[in-house]
């Protein structure tokens, strides 16, 4: 048999309840005890010492506090339904909707506008405003939180208030944008017989090839009665052996393009910002950035002619998107790119296994060539058998180091090295293009499907 | 967009309160000024105010009203004067202003629609203080019997009762 719980006295409880009101619920602020113990002291001193100018100063500081203690309820917040993946360039309208609770004056809600970074700065609000609405607009890629509306609901003049409460983050992934290049030939795969492309090969194309004599195993409907009744009447006039021809057609073929991403550094025009890190997901305008929108704008232009794209991530060899055509393929594609951008600087040394590159596949090497390695890289690729294009990703015009007598000494260097790297690409057989807004890559990429390249040894 | 729906606009900087603060400080020195105060007692309220713009949610303007209300006493300035009659919008002001600054971290940016209902409880309590003033002004003068004075005083006592009750009753 058990006996009545024993309960805590009436203060003990109620200091627990102001202890947890502490943390959460409304709760009193400086001010208030500002308000009661200056209000209070000033009118009972003027009372006491018989000066009426305490009485009238402690006055109002007394009834602000007394109608500051109305606030309860308990405020909500909502905010609307958000896409979790999103266009780089686009924007959208996001609407948070509060319920401050009863006798709420003031909202310090924190919330992103168009044109800033990260989840916002805190904006004090009226609480008579229960829908708040603004703009939001993604000129960056990447991954990162995007909104996380922490919020203080404040009662008449801020005597109570209630929180601060971190509002739940909301992520978001900006896709790169898709800008179509101008595209070339790319050189077709010697295997395979489907694709877009003319193979040097005979078979079952439209294009033609030539006409040869009849062979044992060609198709009836292959045959060209017009130059072989020709030959048969240059013949003697019967069409004996010999004399029956047949039209050859080139066979068709796809072509593959892989895109080599060299993630390892991310670096701007400025040289005095190298060594510091990067304050969003990447350096706008900085050549991880220009990388990722150059992969995205040659996956996209060659997926669009039907040609095979993939992706490689020399930084991080785990990542990557098999090569692979359509639609689909370019949404891979830029995922992961984002996923690359994400995992930046995974390894000092380039890495390009040779089962990562498809035979018959052009490579196109997307770097800053500030190291020896990749120039290494390029060029074991070569000679492998791939035919390879590098694009240089340095941000034109470097700029020196302001705060050092050095700057410009380092810069020339630094110019120098890289053109000795890509002048050593160029003797291997390497082309090399700056990105620029990638018009010149596409009379690139049309030499580089004519040209040979060096074979392997 | 109507009074329950606000679009999102940029504000002004949250750091124009403390702006605010620190020209009621100089207000508040000027009118003492005027009253008499002068020497190490302005600077020492001089650099108390300087703090409650810096740090308007610390102790700063509640050792700022009590130096304001003993300088009021020390100089003898009668309640209707219009220094006091100055100082009692300015020290009203410097509290409320204290205490909406005090909720807001650095970079905040506020919206003027924000202040609107503070400003209207403003000019009613003042409202209220001038009436009181005035009524304080053509009462007769000279000293109250005693037992009126204990009764206000047990009045005031009622009124820290009240607020405390309204404080820890549940909400």
């Amino acid at each position: 048999m058990t006996g009545p719980v024993p309960r805590d006295p009436k203060a003990v409880r109620w200091i627990l309840a102001r202890r947890n009101q502490g943390i959460l619920g409304w709760r009193p602020t400086d001010a208030l005890y500002r308000g009661l113990v200056c209000g209070l002291g000033l009118i009972a001193c003027g009372l006491v010492l018989h000066q009426p100018a305490l009485l009238l100063l402690g006055a109002p500081l007394l009834i602000s506090a007394a109608l500051g203690t109305t606030a309860n309820g308990e405020p909500t917040l909502t905010v609307g339904a958000r896409p979790k993946t999103v266009e780089q360039g686009r924007g959208d309208r996001l609407v948070v909707t509060i319920d401050p609770g009863r006798g709420a004056d003031l909202v310090a809600l924190r919330l992103p506008r168009p044109g800033s970074t990260g989840v916002g700065r805190v904006h004090l609000l009226p609480a008579s405003a229960r829908t708040i609405r603004t703009n939001l607009r993604w000129d960056a890629w990447g991954e990162g939180v995007e909104l996380r509306p922490d919020h203080l609901v404040s009662g008449q003049d801020g005597m109570l208030v209630f929180g601060p409460v971190v509002g739940p983050e909301s992520r978001r992934l900006v896709l790169p944008p898709v800008t179509e290049v101008p595209v070339g030939p790319l050189p077709p795969r010697a295997a395979g017989l489907v694709g877009v492309h003319r193979s040097p090969r005979p078979g079952d194309g439209t294009e033609h090839r030539d006409i040869r004599p009849f062979q044992a195993g060609d198709r009836l409907r292959r045959v060209d009665w017009r130059v072989s009744l020709r030959a048969a009447a240059s013949a003697g006039g019967d069409l004996v052996p010999g004399t029956l021809h047949v039209r050859e057609r080139h066979a068709e073929a796809d072509a593959e393009l892989l895109l080599a991403l060299d993630t390892r550094v991310d670096v701007g025009a400025e040289l005095g910002e190298w060594s510091t890190e990067a304050t969003g997901f990447a350096r706008p305008g900085g050549s991880l950035d220009l990388g990722v929108r150059a992969a995205t704008a040659l996956a996209a232009s060659y997926l669009r002619q039907g040609d095979r794209v993939g992706l490689v991530d020399m930084g991080s060899p785990r990542l990557g998107v098999r090569p692979g055509s359509g639609r689909r393929q370019l949404d891979k594609i830029r995922y992961q790119l984002v996923t690359c951008g994400r995992n930046a600087g995974w390894t000092p040394r380039p890495v390009l296994r040779a089962v990562q590159v498809p035979p018959g596949a052009l490579v196109v090497l997307l770097s800053t060539f500030l190291d020896d390695a990749i120039v290494d890289l390029a060029v074991h690729t070569v000679r492998r058998g791939n035919r390879t294009v590098a694009v240089d990703l340095l941000p034109r015009p470097l700029l020196p180091q302001k705060d050092t007598p050095w700057g410009p000494v380092v810069l020339a260097m630094l110019e120098a090295e890289q053109r000795t790297r890509l002048q050593a690409l160029r003797e291997h057989g390497i082309p090399t293009v700056n990105w620029g807004d990638g018009a010149m890559l596409s009379s690139v990429l049309r030499r580089a499907s004519r040209y040979r390249g060096v074979r392997a040894r | 967009v109507n009074d329950e729906t606000l679009e999102l606009s940029a504000g002004i900087p949250g750091w124009t309160l403390r702006v605010w603060i620190g020209g009621l400080g100089l207000a508040i020195l000027g009118v003492l000024v005027n009253a008499g105060v002068g020497g190490a007692a302005l600077i020492l309220l001089g650099v108390v105010l300087l703090l409650c713009a810096a740090l308007p949610a610390s102790p700063g303007p509640a050792l700022a009203i009590v130096l304001v209300a003993m300088s009021v006493v020390a100089t003898g300035t009668g309640p209707f004067t219009p220094e006091v009659l100055a100082l009692l919008p300015l020290v009203h002001l410097l509290h409320v202003t204290c205490a909406i600054a005090g909720l807001l971290p650095g970079g905040a940016r506020v919206h003027l629609a924000a202040l609107k209902a503070p400003a209207l409880r403003f000019v009613g309590i003042q409202a209220v203080v001038f009436a009181l003033a005035g009524l304080m002004a053509v009462v007769p003068g000279g000293r109250s019997p005693a037992v009126l004075e204990f009764v206000a005083i047990v009045g005031v006592g009622g009124i820290a009762v009240l607020v405390l009750w309204l404080l820890m009753h549940d909400r």
